[in-house]
This record gives C-alpha cells, sequence and structure tokens, in this order.
C-alpha cells in the first residue's frame, strides 16, 4: 500500500509538472546601439574649437590652406594641420554631432548637424565659431525603422549588448531592431572647382560649382546659394528620381552624382537649375565617382549594404555627357575612394592599400606602385602628396616616386595607438 | 552546469554501482522509440541504451536521435529504479547527458535572416540533455520485457551568427560586425515504448 501511495504522488506531481512546462525557451544575445540624446542648446552652443581629441571614426576629409578637417563619423571634426606632411599636428576638435559631411567656402565651413547645415567661420582654426545655423535642411536619417526622437540630438550612441527571451516559434526579429544603428563615414577626392574653396574627396556628399552649394542625400539634389559665404541660402531641391545616391562631384558646369546603380551627370549650366544630361548605369554596388577631361573614372565595390559583386575600376568616355561609353574595366579587390593627379590614378582598394597608376591612356591603365598594409576608404591627392582616410586612421603619403610610394606620417584611431 | 550534470551523473552511477556490486547482476540492451509533444509541436527520437541492471537498479548509457524541432544526438547516462523493494511493473528513470547539434539543412535559421545582399554564416554549439520520467513494463521476464514510460525532456543547443550591421545612409560600406547567439530550450513530453533484451 505505501508503495502505491508514493506511486501515485509521484505520478500526480511529475503530470502537474511536465504538463505546466513544455514552452519552448530561447534566450537571443545580440547587441545593438541605442542613441544618446542632448538638447539642441546645448549641441549647439558646443560647436566650437576645443582640445583635441583621438580619432574613433575616421570619416570624409576636406583641405583648405595646410588644415586638414577630417570628420569623425557622427562625432565631429578633427583640425589638423599638414604643413609638415611628415608631422602632422592635431590642432583642435569641434564637436558637431551627426556630421558626415562637409565643404569649405572662403574662410567658411559647411557641415551637417543630422538634419541642420552649421555655418562655421574657421578664419582662425584655433577659434571656430557658429556663424549661421539652418535647421530642417537634410532628411531625418533612419536607421532601419528606428525613428530617432527629432526634438533632440543624437550626441553618440551606445554599443549594448543585451538579451531576451522568447519561444522558438517566434520569429527572431532581426533588422527591425527598435534602437540600432549605424554607420560610419568616410572620404575623400580631389573636389575643387574655384578659388577659396576646400578639396575634398571622392566620397563627398557635398560639392561647390559656380557659387552654389550642393548636396545629395539618398535620392534628392539640394542647391544653395552662397554668394556670401557666410549666409548660404536655400534654392530648391531636385528629385534626382534615383534612390541610393552616395556621392556627388563637380567638374567644369558639371556635376557627376554616384549612386548604388549607376553614374548620373547633370549640367549645372543654370547654377539653381541642375539638368539631367546622362547616365551610366553599371551593377549594384557602391560607386564613388571622379571625371578628368574626357573621362569619368568610377570604382564599384561589392560586400556592404550596396550589394552586388563587382569590385573593378571603370573608365567611361564622357566626351558625349548625353551617352557615356564604358571604355574599359580594370578588376580590383574592394575598390572605394579614388583621386587624380595629372596622368596618375590613386585608387583606394581595401585592404589592398593605396595603389597608384599611370592613367597616361585610360584603355590601359597599369600600376605603378602600392602601400600595402592598411586598409584605404578615400584619398586627395596634393601634388605629391596623398591625404589617405583608412579604417585605422589617417595618413600622409609620398608619391612623387609613383613607384615606391611611402608612408610620411600617420595619425591612427583610439584603439590602434 | 552540463559539466556539473555529468560529475553529479558520474558520481551517482558510480556510488549505486559501489553499493551494488555484491548484488546478482545482468547486462541488458533497450531499443526505444519516441513521440516527443511540445510547444506546438509533436516529433519522434529513437534511442538504444544498455548497460547493468542489479536487482531494482539498472545503470547504463544510451545515444539516439531525437528529430524535435532541430535535429540533434542525445548521448546519456541512464539510471533506472523499479518502484519498490522488490522488482515491480513500475519504475522511475533518468537520463542525464549531451546533446550533440546535429542540425538538417533546414534547421538552420540563415535562411530567416540571409538577404539580399547575403551576410551571414551559421553555426551551431552542442548543448545538454536531460529525461526524467516513469514508466510500467508489462510481459516482463527476469530479463526481458516490453515497457512504456512518461517522462518530460530537455534539450539544449545553440546557434549562432556572424551579423553585420549596415548603415541606413551613406557612405554604405562601413559596418559593424557583432555576433548574435540564440541559446534553445526544448521542453517536452516524451511518451515511450520500447523492449528490454
Amino acid at each position: 500500500m505505501p508503495v502505491m501511495k508514493n506511486t501515485c504522488f509521484v505520478l500526480l506531481l511529475l503530470s502537474m509538472f511536465t504538463l505546466s512546462c513544455t514552452k519552448d525557451k530561447v534566450d537571443e544575445q545580440y547587441t545593438f546601439f541605442r542613441p544618446v540624446y542632448a538638447t539642441r542648446e546645448t549641441v549647439k552652443a558646443n560647436i566650437k574649437s576645443s582640445a583635441p581629441e583621438l580619432l574613433q571614426n575616421p570619416g570624409k576629409l576636406v583641405i583648405k590652406d595646410n588644415i586638414l578637417y577630417l570628420n569623425d563619423l557622427d562625432k565631429g571634426i578633427h583640425v589638423i594641420d599638414i604643413s609638415h606632411p611628415a608631422q602632422l599636428q592635431q590642432l583642435a576638435f569641434i564637436h558637431i554631432p551627426g556630421c558626415i559631411d562637409m565643404a569649405i567656402n572662403g574662410n567658411f565651413l559647411y557641415a551637417d548637424c543630422y538634419t541642420d547645415l552649421e555655418v562655421l567661420d574657421i578664419t582662425n582654426p584655433l577659434q571656430i565659431t557658429v556663424k549661421q545655423d539652418l535647421p530642417g535642411i537634410f532628411p531625418h536619417r533612419f536607421y532601419n525603422n528606428f525613428m530617432a526622437d527629432t526634438t533632440k540630438v543624437i550626441r553618440q550612441w551606445v554599443r549594448v549588448d543585451t538579451v531576451v527571451s522568447h519561444r522558438f516559434s517566434e520569429t527572431v526579429n532581426y533588422s527591425p531592431r527598435k534602437e540600432w544603428m549605424l554607420f560610419s563615414a568616410s572620404s575623400a577626392a580631389m573636389t575643387t572647382t574655384g578659388a577659396g574653396l576646400g578639396i575634398a574627396g571622392s566620397m563627398a556628399r557635398f560639392a561647390q560649382l559656380n557659387q552654389r552649394l550642393y548636396t545629395v542625400s539618398s535620392d534628392d539634389l539640394k542647391v544653395f546659394n552662397v554668394t556670401r559665404e557666410d549666409k548660404p541660402s536655400y534654392v530648391k531641391s531636385v528629385d534626382l528620381q534615383n534612390g541610393n545616391i552616395e556621392t556627388i562631384f563637380p567638374y567644369t558646369d558639371k556635376l557627376f552624382i554616384g549612386s548604388q546603380t549607376g553614374m548620373f551627370i547633370y549640367d549645372a549650366a543654370n547654377p539653381d537649375q541642375p539638368v539631367k544630361l546622362g547616365q551610366f548605369m553599371h551593377n549594384r554596388s557602391c560607386d564613388p565617382v571622379i571625371a578628368d577631361g574626357p573621362y569619368a573614372y568610377v570604382t564599384l565595390r561589392s560586400g556592404s549594404f550596396c550589394g552586388g559583386v563587382s569590385n573593378q575600376l571603370d573608365v567611361i568616355d564622357i566626351k558625349q555627357l548625353t551617352s557615356p561609353q564604358l571604355v574599359k574595366s580594370y578588376s580590383l579587390s574592394a575598390p572605394a575612394g579614388l583621386a587624380k593627379d595629372g596622368k596618375l590614378l590613386l585608387i583606394c582598394d581595401g585592404k589592398e592599400g593605396l595603389k597608384i597608376m599611370d592613367a597616361t591612356h585610360p584603355a590601359a591603365i597599369t600600376l605603378l606602385g602600392r602601400i600595402p598594409g592598411i586598409d584605404t576608404y578615400d584619398v586627395i591627392a596634393l601634388n605629391g602628396t596623398a591625404l589617405v582616410v583608412a579604417k585605422d586612421g589617417v595618413y600622409t603619403i609620398d608619391y612623387t616616386n609613383p613607384a615606391q610610394p611611402r608612408i610620411l606620417d600617420r595619425m591612427l584611431k583610439t584603439e590602434n595607438k | 552546469m552540463k559539466k556539473i550534470s555529468l560529475i553529479v551523473a558520474l558520481l551517482l552511477v558510480s556510488h549505486i554501482y559501489s553499493q551494488k556490486t555484491n548484488q546478482s547482476s545482468t547486462l541488458y540492451v533497450t531499443p526505444q522509440v519516441g513521440l516527443l509533444n511540445g510547444d506546438h509541436a509533436v516529433s519522434a527520437q529513437v534511442v538504444l541504451s544498455g548497460g547493468m541492471k542489479t536487482r531494482t537498479w539498472s545503470y547504463g548509457i544510451g545515444a539516439g536521435v531525437d528529430y524535435y524541432k532541430i535535429r540533434s544526438a542525445p548521448l546519456f547516462i541512464e539510471l533506472k529504479k523499479d518502484l519498490g523493494k522488490k522488482e515491480t511493473p513500475l519504475f522511475a528513470y533518468l537520463q542525464l547527458g549531451a546533446n550533440i547539434a546535429w542540425p538538417l539543412s533546414s534547421d538552420y535559421r540563415e535562411n530567416v535572416y540571409s538577404s539580399w545582399f547575403g551576410n551571414t554564416s551559421t553555426r551551431f554549439q552542442s548543448g545538454m540533455y536531460r529525461e526524467l520520467g516513469i514508466g510500467y513494463t508489462g510481459w516482463y521476464t527476469k530479463k526481458k520485457g516490453i515497457w512504456i514510460s512518461l517522462g518530460y525532456s530537455t534539450k539544449t543547443m545553440a546557434e549562432f551568427y556572424d551579423e553585420v550591421i549596415y548603415p541606413d545612409f551613406p557612405p554604405y560600406d562601413r559596418v559593424t560586425k557583432t555576433e548574435r547567439k540564440l541559446a534553445y530550450t526544448f521542453n517536452r513530453l516524451v511518451l515511450k515504448i520500447g523492449c528490454r533484451l
């Protein structure tokens, strides 16, 4: 009898226990980025020269009068003296949250601060101040379905490692993470089309031509009248009719716009009313573009959000702007920014480093020299000295002997110090 | 946790073995087929275990294939106790061990996550297996018999993804690489039928 009693008890206990506990459990451990907000007033008050800071995410760059303005993605701008390329010297740092793009006109630097355009007086790099603030110019950024609080400014992103639990049958919540991001930037080719303008790179989304500032976002081109350098005024927005726009490069009175699916040529003879002239479509990929003489040079890069499988340099004949023709494609590793200096073509080819090529004959471009060992992203070529942004920092490279380029100096980001 | 469980099980087995060595014992082999009923899913497992049986205790090892949600191969130590002082039809059992991940191609969540720009790889990590239950033996002789049992089983494993976070705005190709871990715990009721050979 006691055995039966015990057995019944065990049976009862076991059945109660098991029937209530057959739910699956998935502990999902992942990483996301959470925004840290600040009030607009606090952010604006802090946009000025302050003590130099370490590089974190080197981005786009602009050069003016031996001063390099190097964007630190979403954080601000480093002010660096490059008078002596072999001895880079940090002068100051300007805190501009959300800053990715820059352009310089005379003594004024235009920079984005998320949706706002800031005009900074850079007459004295050590005492840079905000001259004008044009709020709400650029579209709000979307972070894969996460919409930021637009009444405030995202000051920084904090990495968060977390674990959430759900049942196996519930779909894993991949891309629409509620708070995540992001990011990053980098930049520069050789964009200068007038006296007093800064030299920017091929990854730039700001360009200047005929006293106009042109900015591209994903699907539009904005025009600003910068006749008065210190007071840019918004003119209009031109629908580019193609999404996924990435870069803009001004050349003569034309605008070369790079997108993930092709290169578009706009005529800016009437500076307030750019008109599309032609286009050159290519496989889907990231593609900065520069132009020089009768040729445009486009690099295609796969393996990122842009998609695609192409990693190459396309040389395009633009004698007929309405119908650009491919001259030749050159296979590369993971090309990004590029710059032209006379007959030389400098290409950032990802982990293969900086490549210096002889582009005397666009149909027969040959490799002259290479700086390996750095994951390059964009370059400005300045009469024998290249300013190169790489994943780990910024470099000055002497290419006066193209066959044997050499690193003059480097400024590495925090983790590489 | 898995290691601790295995150590406890080994100690338990050795303890019982040391107590029973003076008793007469026989070898047994039991093929088993189980019906697994869990969270909105029914599946099956096939297991073979074998070991030593003393008067009221059995202890052995076993392995099998478990198709519940993500295929795996449990590898375990088994303890069985006839309820009562003498051999009776009723028994309780415990299986404790490792759950070796052996996913079918359809078990990978890769298909869920991959997108047109293809950005992930996935891999599995083995986990723990445990089962506790009671059973009833019918048609049995001293050495052979057919039994059914009802148990509560848990198997764990983990799946990992290399995850790439892309920006939604240009430049698009500066990415953040992270790892996503999905730690699975599957709890099921197990209805088994087996025979002692």
